[in-house]
């Protein structure tokens, strides 16, 4: 397992089947249960993947996103993308080149930037409140 | 009395050295045998030349035929661990002037006897069939000419032959874009290669026995093969088949797609640009092949009344490193 940072980056096994299902949860779930966790995972050596293996892909999303964290994947094989895509599930991920232009990605907008008291209009509108002491 | 004589497997550059089972020649044996638009290059190619003033036809394979052309009392079947001696063989048993000679191979649309008629105007002792493409496997010879050992293949690759141009339509069913190339002109009418079925609506051909639930949607052209089923939900468009005995189920997109005779396709998928066969997938655009495990997405539908190839699966004998791959473009990066 490779770590840059706070985002983890974890090589797919090449069949992510019914019987290598349990071992991958078994590696990912912990970093699914830290703070806002964000992983990638390499797909360079997939070869296969079964339904079940597209449900954990699925589910570990899920967790990644309950807390406020993500899961993007990389380096897709060919046979990985074609998988997915026949599976309906490769929208649903956000997919990158290199495992480096994923990491990025998480660096792109550090979530520290956004302030988490503002209200939702503040950047569009501005503040409310002065526009209505100015009237 | 003119006869014919068709060799469904690999070209005879082999012959007699033993090399005949690169992944190529195997393909494309299988290929001829493959059932499409709901019959065989082989089934449709013996009802040409026998509409073509062919008097009989013998054909002559490595392996076992499918039920779906035998039968025939003007067809004869042969199966030889070497069909090129075989064919040899016969050709020179027979009397009259000409025999015309082919290897399936490619889909060839041509008028036998135009061509048999050319090669009598020619006086030559060999004429084989080319289009602006280059050769083809189609000869027309006298049996007394041809050689009486496994000399065959090399005395028609000779350079003292006069070529008979043919202007119709060919598919050299060289890789399994060729196959997908065929089956799209031949539900858009672009050649002679017609759907074996009802066309119930312009462009959506059904075959015989096949259901397509209420709900399920076919966008011309399309065809249903014998016996298939398409469950609610479904969608089937830009070309695609569904050849005999296969059922694609509750939900599943099919888009420029060929699903293979027995071949059962699960929920929810969407399946494009590709040939499907029992559990493998042969994606075209990515130049994938995929041999799913999993039951519940692709599996082959067991039927033991039903063969439609020579020798089993086709995409199973197909080296996609050594052959499919060479034909599709790679993915721009």
């Amino acid at each position: 397992m490779l770590t840059s940072g706070p985002v983890v980056v974890m090589q797919v096994p090449e069949n992510l089947d019914a019987g290598e299902v349990n071992a991958f949860m078994g590696e990912l779930g912990p970093l699914l249960e830290s703070n806002r966790p964000r992983i990638v995972l390499d797909c360079s050596q997939v070869r296969s993947i079964d339904s079940a293996g597209v449900e954990a892909l699925l589910q570990c999303l899920e967790e990644a996103l309950k807390r406020d964290g993500d899961l993007k994947l990389a380096s897709l094989s060919p046979e990985a993308e074609v998988i997915l895509e026949l599976m309906r599930v490769a929208r649903v991920f956000e997919s990158f080149q290199t495992s480096d232009e994923a990491v990025r990605s998480f660096n792109a907008l550090p979530v520290d930037a956004v302030t988490q008291d503002a209200p939702w209009y503040s950047t569009v509108f501005g503040d409310l409140r002065a526009v209505k002491e100015a009237s | 009395m003119v006869r014919a004589v068709v060799i469904v497997g690999p070209n005879g550059s082999g012959s007699g050295s033993g090399e005949l089972s690169s992944a190529k020649l195997v393909a494309n044996r299988s290929l001829a045998c493959v059932e499409m638009l709901g019959r065989t290059v082989l089934g449709r190619t013996i009802e040409e030349l026998l509409r073509g003033r062919i008097d009989s036809v013998v054909v002559i394979g490595t392996g076992p035929f499918t039920s779906a052309v035998m039968g025939h009392e003007k067809v004869d079947f042969f199966s030889a661990q070497d069909p090129w001696s075989k064919a040899a063989q016969k050709a020179a048993s027979f009397d009259g002037d000409a025999v015309l000679l082919m290897r399936l191979g490619a889909y060839v649309e041509f008028d036998p006897a135009d061509m048999l008629q050319f090669y009598r105007d020619q006086d030559r002792q060999l004429t084989r069939a080319c289009n602006h493409e280059g050769c083809l496997d189609l000869w027309v010879i006298n049996p007394s000419n041809v050689p009486r050992n496994d000399r065959l293949f090399a005395f028609l690759e000779s350079e003292n032959i006069t070529p008979y141009f043919i202007p119709g339509y060919v598919n050299r069913l060289e890789s399994p874009r060729d196959m997908r190339q065929l089956i799209s002109d031949g539900l858009a009418g672009r050649c002679h290669f017609r759907p074996q079925g009802l066309e119930i609506k312009p462009g959506i051909w059904i075959g015989h026995g096949a259901q397509v639930e209420r709900t399920a949607r076919l966008v011309a052209p399309t065809f249903i093969g014998a016996n298939s089923k398409i469950s609610d939900q479904c969608l089937i468009t830009r070309a695609s088949s569904v050849e005999s005995n296969s059922h694609i189920d509750y939900g599943t997109v099919i888009e420029d797609t060929t699903v293979l005779s027995n071949t059962y396709v699960g929920i929810g998928l969407d399946l494009s640009h590709s040939i499907v066969e029992g559990g493998h997938l042969l994606n075209l655009q990515h130049g994938v092949m995929l041999r799913m495990s999993d039951p519940v997405v692709l599996r082959r539908i067991k039927n033991s009344k039903v063969h439609s190839t020579i020798d089993g699966s086709f995409l199973a004998n197909l080296d996609v490193r050594n052959m499919a791959l060479s034909s599709v473009p790679k993915k721009e990066q």
